[in-house]
């Protein structure tokens, strides 16, 4: 994300966005929702409308169904990020970040806001390595042996 | 009285009135050169034998010294009143003029000054008449250990001032006329690599960028065939910025790039023996515990007795697969068994680590847990290589392991680390002594193959006096071979009549006296050099500069560098780092029974005495420039012969406080000779670092000790001042009733002795008692009084400081104009003093009125000044009070989603620092179910060089469209990042 390797400088921008009917923070979970689905792989058409995952056959009912225009903007979005090199989009607390063969999206919650540096933010293989250890802590119980484990199978 | 022209830089030549005197070669024109390297100073008698006899003292040496004595002074004849008896020691007087080693000095010195006033022309000038005074090798008709360590330091200061004069010279622009020049010393001193930095810089200034690249490659391949190494570092950057056709800079070369990537690359291994002998087998079993690592976080352990060589076998194979490691290389010395130091603590070395891996010291975490969680993220996604060097036990390694796939970590230990093994899966490389035949081919490769097979039985005793310890084989071969005409059945024959046991090695099964074989590198040290030797283990801290070792000799910074040179030349220390230098451990307690054994003890303390304050007044000057402020008590100038770090900016003084902290602290914790008055003293230069920094129980701790140590030498002030910061300690922990009663008790002190920068001090202690208790209206008459006070005492930075608190509660009140008044009046002050602090202290002062007044967009310009200006001086709890107040104002606009972010954010720099009260405030707000509400959120794109951002823009747009956003406000996008 940086001009290390003397290709240029990274382009920024800051903005802010305001939810049209007051939806705020649910209007982008149902997005990050839309990307993530947009990223899995598709192995066979989907068996019902709205559902589009890799769990065939089971039903989802808390999987939001999403139109044609939001499906074909998210892949639009998708492709546009894909031909990055690396890329950081963060809106409130989530963030879509792409670092070389990777894309992914991930929402913060409160606590995990702190992680948030201003650095890692414009740093996408740092904040790939945020998410994917705060992916792994939440995953965990909470008597898991904690990081740092060295011993090899 | 006879005038003398006496000269060193080159063959020795003597005149006296004009006329030349012939000195006798030998043991006569030894004792002349030595008494004039130390020229105006007593040089022992006992240094004169070491420096004559080297190891083979003959029967009555002092007589013999003494005889030499009396030739010399029939030599000199008219002037022999110039060689002085002190005792038992001589010294030799000689003015500036008359001796071409003070007048080169002297010239250097005026170079330094003309260099300091931005008079480059001048600086290069004088450079040249001090290069003018050499009229070839150094002492060139001279033999024999002392006169060639001589020689060695002063061609080396021959080769610096010439580096230094081309240097001034590439900085007038003189770069054509310098390139020949180079190319010449290139030519003679083909491996020395700041020469050919120079040269590389000469040519791209020159617009010749091919021909700078040749000389790299050039060197590069010389280095590789003669010693085995790559360039240095900063040479690699050098050649990677001409090939990227960067435009050449006038500075460019050995200086860093004035902005450092925000992914930086580490490389911090310290440089490879590069007559590394012997461990294939282990060589072979790190290879392989390597490659079987297979993109997993490998660990291995080199265990060993001290001296074995485990950091040589750490360091050189660390060398050999760092080209497997893109991402760096980091090395850190955890001084596990330093007889003098209680080891590295993990918080440390984790912040030195976060700093060589590109994190802004002012951004580093205070806790332990946060600093291990930035220092995994940071290193996540990394193939890295780290050695920890001297581990004490497996807990203090623990913290540091990094987990990432494709890192390898290889630490070093006399433990076993049984520990690591167990739960860390480590595999250990035992080190044992060297092979007889490893010993052999250690000592062969110093001496030479011919004079090791012509007595080949005195190398094989040698070897075995040695007890096949490489550190001790090291030594005694460079001993060896800087003495040629040594019988080396003489030395076997010495090394074999050693008895005693030094006590270091006890406890081991070693068959020999390493003080024996220390002695010999010892002994054959010339006067400077065994001076800087013995006083080495007096610094407390892991390693030194030549400012502190000046300060330790009383000597000039150049006398200081040249000796720590020669130290290093006969490794008796390392140097791993450009100014830093270390000594083993072992080595050091050698250097520590030299010390307490040869010095006299006036001379012991007088030492000490200076480098006390040495750390005293560097400290000082650091916390002046971190606070701005120089009131209270004027500490007077350090002892004679004491030099002090160049503390220039704020960045320096941040940085003297990083790398000196824990050895500052431990001074405070374990005397070490701290007398009452520095202890205090020294409390009170960290108080305002550990108040910045929320250190609470550290600044307790050094308060306490300051406490007790006023209390004993009755010093009311100091007694004031420690009661004082001890009554913010407590403050900070929340604890208003200790504090309190603290307070009232420095009061009485500050009363007592009517210093009005005392009473000023605890009047604004009061001030900001009454602040955190809400009662404004107090706290607003201490801080006025506190003014008053400070006014009267001529302190003008805590005179301002009390303004702003007088300011901050006015405004508490509902006195909006006369805190408007009070704000404008500091701001101003500050900006004429340039002081970052003040004017971010006013900027929140603005910010905060502007609130009350209810122009929440003009708070938030302000607080964001604010906030950035704290942040950049590493002010991070007074940053994260202007986020805090920033979401006060987003509140008030109604954005209370933001609000709670930048509360959130607050509150975890509160939780880190440990402010009690103000995460209470925080979370106060935060647990508001008004502000609990979401609003507008914020957005960010950032995207790496070359990416269509048109389009990426574009399409976010179409999808938060689609999910019913509207980006209500484009910011300007940014690009120059």
């Amino acid at each position: 994300m940086s001009d290390a390797n003397g290709r240029g400088p990274q382009w920024r921008r800051e903005f802010t966005i305001g939810h049209q009917t007051g939806d705020w923070t649910g209007g982008l979970d149902a997005f990050a929702e839309a990307v993530e689905r947009g990223l899995r792989p598709v192995r066979e058409p989907s068996a019902r409308p709205g559902h589009g995952g890799p769990g065939l056959g089971s039903p989802e009912p808390r999987v939001p169904a999403f139109d044609k225009e939001q499906v074909a903007a998210v892949a639009s979005l998708i492709a546009a990020l894909r031909d990055c090199r690396d890329a950081v989009v963060s809106l409130g607390p989530l963030v879509v970040v792409k670092s070389g063969d990777w894309l992914r999206v991930h929402s913060f919650t409160p606590d995990e806001e702190r992680h948030l540096h201003p650095a890692v933010l414009t740093s996408a293989p740092d904040l790939m390595a945020l998410i994917d250890r705060l992916t792994a802590a939440r995953s965990q119980p909470t008597d898991a042996r904690p990081d740092g484990r060295h011993r090899r199978p | 009285m006879a005038t003398l022209d006496v000269r060193l830089l080159g063959p020795l030549e003597v005149r006296i009135d004009g006329e030349s005197v012939a000195v006798p070669r030998g043991n006569t024109a030894t004792v002349l050169a030595i008494l004039l390297d130390e020229a105006g100073s007593v040089v022992p008698l006992g240094d004169l034998v070491r420096a004559v006899y080297g190891p083979d003292i003959p029967l009555d040496p002092d007589t013999q010294v003494q005889n030499t004595i009396g030739i010399l002074r029939r030599k000199l004849g008219a002037a022999r009143e110039r060689l002085a008896t002190v005792g038992r020691a001589y010294r030799f007087d000689v003015a500036t003029d008359e001796l071409d080693l003070l007048r080169c000095k002297a010239k250097d010195a005026e170079a330094r000054r003309l260099r300091t006033e931005g008079d480059l022309a001048g600086a290069a000038a004088a450079l040249r008449d001090a290069l003018a005074e050499w009229r070839g090798p150094a002492l060139a008709d001279l033999s024999g250990a002392a006169v060639e360590a001589v020689r060695r330091r002063y061609d080396e200061h021959r080769l610096t001032l010439l580096e230094r004069r081309i240097d001034l010279d590439l900085e007038l622009g003189r770069h054509a006329e310098v390139v020949e020049e180079l190319r010449q010393i290139v030519a003679v001193h083909d491996t020395r690599q700041r020469f050919t930095s120079l040269l590389m810089r000469a040519l791209h200034a020159s617009g010749r960028a091919a021909e700078a690249l040749d000389a790299y490659e050039a060197l590069r391949v010389r280095l590789a065939d003669a010693l085995g190494v790559d360039p240095d570092q900063a040479l690699r950057d050098q050649h990677v910025r001409i090939l990227r056709a960067a435009p050449a800079d006038p500075g460019e070369g050995d200086r860093a790039p004035a902005a450092e990537p925000p992914r930086r690359v580490p490389a911090t291994l310290p440089r490879g023996n590069t007559r590394f002998t012997g461990r294939d087998n282990e060589t072979r079993l790190l290879d392989g515990y390597l490659d079987a690592a297979d993109g997993e976080a490998g660990l291995a352990v080199i265990t060993g007795m001290g001296g074995v060589g485990k950091t040589s076998l750490a360091v050189n194979w660390a060398h050999r697969v760092k080209h497997r490691f893109p991402d760096g290389q980091l090395y850190f010395n955890l001084r596990g068994f330093d007889p003098a130091a209680p080891g590295v603590e993990p918080g440390a070395v984790l912040a030195e680590a976060l700093v060589a891996l590109g994190v802004e010291t002012q951004q580093l975490p205070v806790g332990l847990d946060e600093r291990i969680g930035l220092y995994r993220t940071v290193l996540a996604q990394r193939k890295i290589l780290v050695v920890f060097d001297n581990a004490r036990d497996a807990a203090q390694v623990r913290p540091l392991l990094p987990v990432a796939p494709g890192s390898f970590t290889l630490v070093t230990s006399r433990d076993r680390l049984a520990a690591l093994d167990a739960t860390e899966g480590a595999d250990t490389v035992p080190l044992e002594l060297f092979s007889e035949s490893e010993a052999w081919a250690l000592l062969v490769r110093r001496i030479g193959l011919d004079r090791a097979l012509a007595d080949e039985a005195a190398v094989q005793r040698i070897i075995a006096a040695c007890g096949r310890l490489p550190l001790a084989l090291t030594l005694i071969g460079a001993w060896i071979a800087a003495n040629r005409s040594l019988s080396l059945a003489t030395l076997a024959d010495r090394l074999e009549r050693a008895t005693s046991v030094f006590k270091v090695l006890a406890s081991t099964d070693l068959a020999s006296d390493p003080r024996s074989i220390f002695a010999c590198s010892y002994q054959a040290l010339g006067t400077l050099a065994a001076q800087a030797f013995r006083l080495f283990g007096l610094h407390p801290g892991p390693d030194l500069t030549v400012a502190a070792m000046a300060s330790l000799m009383g000597a000039a910074p150049v006398d200081a560098e040249a000796a720590l040179s020669e130290l290093a030349g006969v490794h008796l220390i390392d140097q791993p780092r450009e100014g830093r230098y270390t000594m083993h451990d072992l080595l050091r307690a050698y250097a520590k029974e030299r010390f307490a054994e040869e010095v006299a003890p006036e001379r012991r303390r007088a030492a000490e005495e200076r480098m006390l304050d040495y750390l005293l007044h560097t400290t000082r000057a650091a916390d002046e420039l971190l606070t701005q402020h120089g009131g209270g008590l004027a500490f007077g100038d350090p002892a004679p012969g004491v030099t002090t770090e160049p503390v220039p900016d704020l960045r320096a003084a941040a940085a003297w406080f990083t790398t000196e902290y824990d050895v500052l602290l431990g001074l405070l914790r374990g005397g070490r000779g701290l007398d009452d008055t520095r202890t205090w003293r020294l409390a009170w230069c960290l108080a305002e670092y550990m108040m910045i920094r929320s250190l609470g129980r550290d600044l307790r701790e050094a308060q306490t000790a300051a406490l007790a140590a006023a209390e004993r030498s009755g010093d009311g002030f100091g007694q004031a001042v420690a009661l004082g910061y001890l009554s913010a300690a407590l403050m900070l922990d929340g604890d208003h009733e200790g504090a309190a009663a603290l307070l009232e008790r420095a009061t009485a002190h500050a009363e007592a002795t009517d210093h009005p920068w005392a009473l000023g001090f605890v009047h604004y202690g009061h001030s900001v008692r009454a602040g955190r208790e809400e009662r404004h209206e107090d706290a607003c008459a201490a801080a006025e009084t506190a003014r008053l006070l400070f006014l009267e005492a001529g302190d003008p930075f805590w005179e301002f400081r009390a303004i702003w608190v007088v300011g901050w509660h006015a405004a508490q009140l509902g006195a909006i104009e006369e805190a408007y008044a009070r704000f404008n009046e500091f701001h101003a002050a500050a900006k004429e003093a340039g002081s970052q602090l003040g004017i971010a202290n006013g900027m929140l002062g603005f910010g905060f009125i502007a609130q009350l007044r209810g122009r929440f967009n003009d708070a938030l310009e302000c607080y964001a000044d604010a906030e950035r200006g704290f942040t950049a001086i590493g002010y991070l709890p007074s940053a994260a009070l202007a986020r805090e107040r920033t979401g006060d104002a987003r509140a008030a606009l109604g954005d209370t989603a933001a609000a709670r972010r930048d509360w959130l954010a607050a509150e975890a720099v509160y939780a880190e620092f440990g402010c009690v009260l103000e995460l209470a405030r925080v979370r106060t707000r935060l647990a508001d179910p008004g502000t609990a509400l979401s609003g507008p959120e914020e957005g960010l794109i950032v995207l790496s060089p070359g990416s269509a951002h048109e389009r990426v823009e574009a399409a976010l747009h179409k999808a938060l469209n689609a999910f019913g956003y509207d980006v209500l406000e484009p910011a300007s996008d940014e690009t120059a990042r």
